[in-house]
Parts: structure tokens; sequence; C-alpha cells
């Protein structure tokens, strides 16, 4: 029983990697002008993101601090605040704080080209 | 007649092959352990495999030992702004808080200790009590059991059960009455 459930959870774990596999369709256009989307998945998985965050993708991120980050790519707005442009995304990556004072996300001191790197894996999931 | 000796057949057939089984995963063991085919580097994240497999290892493995622990039915409200002296003393620097980074060389860490804004939503307070008190082998968090008796990590779960929901503005507060607490005891002695 116990070894049955062993290979139940291990079929479980490569659906899911075959599902967010099919769920990414690579990146965007746009999100190669911003950013590394590997890179990305990278800067995201150092940054503890998935603490708060739910991002396909990055093993182990099912935190329900923060609002989930699926179909980000489709999203409208960021923060509730900004249009869901590219600049805009990195730049509420990079500084919450400035853009929301007080907000419960910190500024994390990630670099221009790390925000930007994670705004491109985010602007990848559709 | 010739039933037994096709049995004798698969008996072999059986052997050979669990021997080769068992030499191929002796080979591949020599060569993670021995060859340096693992990569300790903590500059690269884990594979999703070895991901799954520690992950689970030590879900499990704190689940396990935390069956015999019993935690306080309540925590209190000076229990808490114990822990939060705690907590803000010796874990915000890894683990942040709300509104509050980590300390920047903390990214560089494999795996990387995790934000607890959602902690006791994941683990019951007997399971963080386990957690601090005895360390998580192969990351970087330690045995807290060597600072701190079995009642002030009490202290510190009962903070981290508060940190669900906690604003930055409060924890800001907490901060605030913390050091005058401080500077007025430092004044009261001299």
């Amino acid at each position: 029983m116990k070894r049955r459930n062993n290979r139940l959870q291990m079929q479980a774990v490569l659906l899911c990697a075959a599902l967010t596999a099919c769920g990414r369709q690579g990146p965007s256009p746009r999100a190669d002008i911003l950013g590394s989307v590997d890179q990305g998945a990278i800067e995201i998985d150092r940054s503890a993101c998935g603490s708060c965050h739910i991002i396909p993708g990055i093993p182990g991120a099912d935190g329900l601090a923060g609002p989930p980050l699926d179909r980000f790519a489709g999203r409208t707005m960021v923060a509730g605040l900004l249009p869901n442009t590219p600049d805009n995304l990195a730049l509420w990556i990079a500084r919450p704080q400035e853009i929301v004072p007080g907000n419960v996300m910190p500024d994390s001191g990630l670099s221009v080209a790390q925000a930007r790197n994670i705004a491109a894996y985010l602007d990848s999931l559709h | 007649m010739p039933k037994q000796y096709g049995g004798k057949h698969l008996t072999i057939a059986a052997m050979a092959g669990g021997a080769f089984v068992a030499a191929a995963f002796g080979a591949v063991g020599f060569a993670i352990v021995g060859l340096g085919w693992f990569d300790v580097a903590a500059s690269s994240p884990h594979s999703r495999l070895v991901y799954w497999i520690t992950h689970t290892t030590m879900v499990r493995s704190v689940q396990a030992q935390s069956r015999s622990v019993v935690a306080p039915r309540r925590f209190t409200a000076a229990q808490a702004a114990r822990g939060f002296r705690a907590y803000d003393g010796e874990c915000v620097m890894c683990h942040g808080g709300p509104g509050v980074p980590r300390a920047p060389w903390v990214s560089g860490i494999t795996p990387t200790p995790p934000y607890l804004l959602d902690a006791a939503h994941e683990w019951t307070p007997s399971q963080l009590k386990i957690i601090i008190s005895n360390g998580l082998k192969m990351t970087a968090m330690p045995a807290w059991n060597v600072r701190h008796p079995d009642a002030q990590t009490w202290d510190i779960v009962a903070f981290v059960e508060q940190l669900r929901g906690m604003t930055p503005a409060r924890y800001a507060q907490m901060r605030h009455d913390l050091r005058n607490r401080t500077a007025r005891a430092q004044n009261g002695r001299q």
C-alpha cells in the first residue's frame, strides 16, 4: 500500500512537470526584450518569492500571503495600481515599497537586471 | 520434468537480472559519491528531482518527529511579545518579516530560507517547534536548542503564529516599542 502511494506520488510529480511544461508556451516576444526567462526562474527561487506567492513552474512556490501569480502575462494590473507593462512590472518587483509604501512586500535589494529577468519569467506565464 | 527445467532457467535469469540492477545502482552511487557527479555548489538551484526528494524527506521527517510534541493549547500575548524579541534579533535576517527584507546575502543560500508570513498555515505549532529546536540538516537552519530552552522556543512559535496577517506597520511598531524598552532598561541601570 505504501509503495503504491509512493508510485502514485511519483506519477503525480511527473504529471505536474508535464503539465507545467505545456502550460508555459515559451517566452513571448515581450518577455525576450525584458530579460532572461530561465534566469528569472532562478532569481525567483533565490529570492524566496514562492514563500508568499503561488508561481507555476517554481518548485515549492505555494505561498498564500500574497496573490497567486499564475497566468501573469494576461493580468491587467500590477499591485492593483499600475498597468501591467514590462517596465511597470520590473519596477514593482525591484521597489514595491516606493510604489505602495507600507505594503507587505519588501524591497529585497534586487538589481534592475534581476527584476527584469523575474518580470520576463512572469510574463511567460500564459 | 521440462517444467522444472524452465523454472531453473527463470531463476537463473532473475538472479542475473537482480545482479545487473544491483551493479547499475552501485555504479551510479559510486559516480555520485566518489566521482563528484553531484554538484554541491550553492550557486545553482537543486534540480527538480533533488528538490522533490530532499523537500519531501524534510516534510515527512518533521511530521514524524512532531507527533510526540504537545503544543500549548493557546499562546498568550506575553509569549508572542517575548518571541518577537528573539525573532527580531535572530530570525529576521534570514526569514524577513512583513515589509522587511532578508539580509542580501541570504539569497545565496540553497535551499534559500523562506519568508514566514505563511508558515502558520503550512506548519502546526508542534512542527514549528521541532523545526526551530532541532534545525534542519542540509539547509542553513541551525538547531536553536543550543541557545533557547523549550519555553523560549514556544515563545518564538507564538510569535510566528501571529506573523500570519501581521501588517508592516504593526511589525515596525513592535520594533519601536522594543527599542524604547531596551533604551529605558539601559538608562535605568546607569
